[in-house]
């Protein structure tokens, strides 16, 4: 066991994803990437665009994922970021996200 | 309930003057235009009251719809401004509001935050004059702060790393750079305005803030009958304390423009008469930046001015260019007087009885 996981839990990633038009569908196919994910929260630039309609605001093309799993480790992340790649979407950045004696010790999307 | 029209054309006409007014704000059947309006918290109301009774003397066309948002919101509905009203919000397109008060605690959200990402209010805009009635250090103040008003490390993407580390992702994009000065030589040229300076970091933080700085310099390629430049931001936080009038507009990211623009403010006053905008492609809100003043909401005590040189702005932004200039000067010549005044600025009037004099002023 790592420093980290001697002092953290583990609540999930956030996956930053480089999806030009991002659009209701590619939104769906998202919550289907990998078993045992469950997808949160999507943003783009920190406002939240899924779940619920997609905002009418102007949006890049890099879009922050929030899957939340318990007890994520080495090879579920794995097996997410290969689904992820499997269903045709690039990854660019994540993020791990901890909690310390249960607290969330990340931010939360404006919106959601 | 009175019928209106909502103009589909590039150019709106107002009926009877003949007056342009910005495309698609509804027009009601008396040919005056809806304006949403947050009264918020605190010296709020007092200060929409004061707002509307001068709208109304003045016979501005301006018809005011109200909506909620702020601490009534809340405990109405458990969020500082509701689906409803910021729905509301992005139909009527022009809104103007009183401070709104976020409790600390309880994972409440900053209402203004909330307004700016859900309606994609890119811009905040803040001008910066000299008011002869207060005396500063410095006379002859006039600035135009264009502060990016969406991302940077506003997007609010926070991480623990490990017990002695937290990140911040800051975020700048070449899309959400090239709006923000597109509207910025847009604006100075619009109001006539002498040169543009874009305050950056770009000597340390080379690719974010050079992306901002190469943005800049390529809308200032495609606008070269307008003088600009630009600087790095902490010789900007001196050269705006040692001598501001050699600065026109200024355009920078979100992080610095917050600070520079309340650095701006205290050149020529403080907050207590700072106005601001928020703007977007299809919607803008105008607010006075000073808080909700809960200590001494209720006591006709507040100084609505604020508020009011927000309403010139917004006039402005509504293509009302001879109501904007009958605020503004009548504002600056009740002001001007002493006696006139309200306590906060040296005179002895309560909110009613400056309101009154204000009305006085634009009457005659």
């Amino acid at each position: 066991m790592g420093d980290l996981e001697k002092s953290f839990g583990i609540d999930g990633i956030d996956v930053f994803i480089v999806v030009s038009d991002i659009n209701p569908d590619k939104l769906n196919k998202l919550t289907k990437v990998a078993a045992g994910w469950t997808l949160s929260v999507v943003s783009n630039r920190g406002q939240k665009i899924f779940p619920g309609p997609l905002p009418q605001i102007n949006l890049t093309d890099v879009q922050r994922c929030r899957f939340l799993a318990p007890a994520a480790d080495l090879k579920s992340i794995t097996a997410l970021l290969t689904g992820l790649e499997n269903a045709g979407f690039s990854w660019v950045h994540i993020e791990k996200l901890l909690s310390l004696n249960g607290k969330p010790q990340y931010s939360v999307p404006q919106g959601a | 309930m009175l019928t209106h029209q909502r103009e589909h054309d590039n150019e709106g006409l107002r009926q009877g003057r003949g007056e342009k007014v910005r495309a698609g704000c509804y027009l009601t059947g008396m040919g005056k235009i809806n304006i949403g309006l947050i009264e918020g918290d605190g010296i709020g109301p007092e200060i929409c009251r004061s707002l509307v009774k001068v709208f109304e003397a003045g016979r501005f066309p301006v018809n005011f719809i109200n909506l909620e948002a702020g601490l009534k919101a809340i405990e109405r509905e458990g969020s500082g401004i509701g689906a409803e009203t910021l729905a509301k919000l992005r139909d009527l397109k022009v809104a103007i509001k009183g401070p709104t008060e976020t409790p600390v605690g309880g994972g409440h959200k900053s209402v203004n935050v909330t307004i700016r990402k859900a309606l994609d209010l890119y811009i905040n805009l803040r001008p910066v004059q000299s008011l002869k009635c207060l005396e500063t250090p410095f006379k002859d103040v006039n600035l135009l702060i264009v502060r990016e008003n969406i991302e940077d490390t506003y997007a609010g993407i926070e991480h623990r790393q490990s017990l002695d580390v937290v990140q911040c992702l800051r975020l700048i994009t070449r899309s959400g750079s090239e709006r923000c000065h597109r509207f910025a030589f847009e604006t100075a040229k619009k109001l006539g305005r002498k040169k543009v300076t874009c305050g950056h970091k770009a000597n340390i933080m080379k690719m974010s803030d050079g992306l901002f700085l190469e943005c800049f310099k390529e809308e200032a390629a495609r606008n070269p009958d307008l003088p600009s430049g630009d600087i790095i931001v902490d010789n900007l936080c001196m050269q705006l304390v040692s001598k501001p009038q050699q600065f026109d507009v200024l355009v920078l990211p979100n992080l610095f423009g917050d600070i520079v623009s309340d650095l701006c403010a205290g050149l020529v006053g403080g907050l207590g008469i700072a106005s601001g905008a928020n703007i977007g492609a299809n919607c803008a809100v105008f607010e006075a930046v000073h808080g909700s003043a809960p200590d001494i909401a209720g006591q006709n005590k507040a100084n609505p001015s604020a508020l009011l040189f927000s309403a010139v702005t917004m006039l402005q932004h509504l293509n009302l260019s001879s109501e904007a200039t009958r605020l503004e000067s009548a504002l600056h010549k009740t002001l001007e007087q002493k006696n006139t005044r309200t306590r906060d600025l040296g005179g002895t009037l309560g909110t009613n009885e400056f309101t009154d004099a204000l009305i006085q002023a634009i009457k005659s």
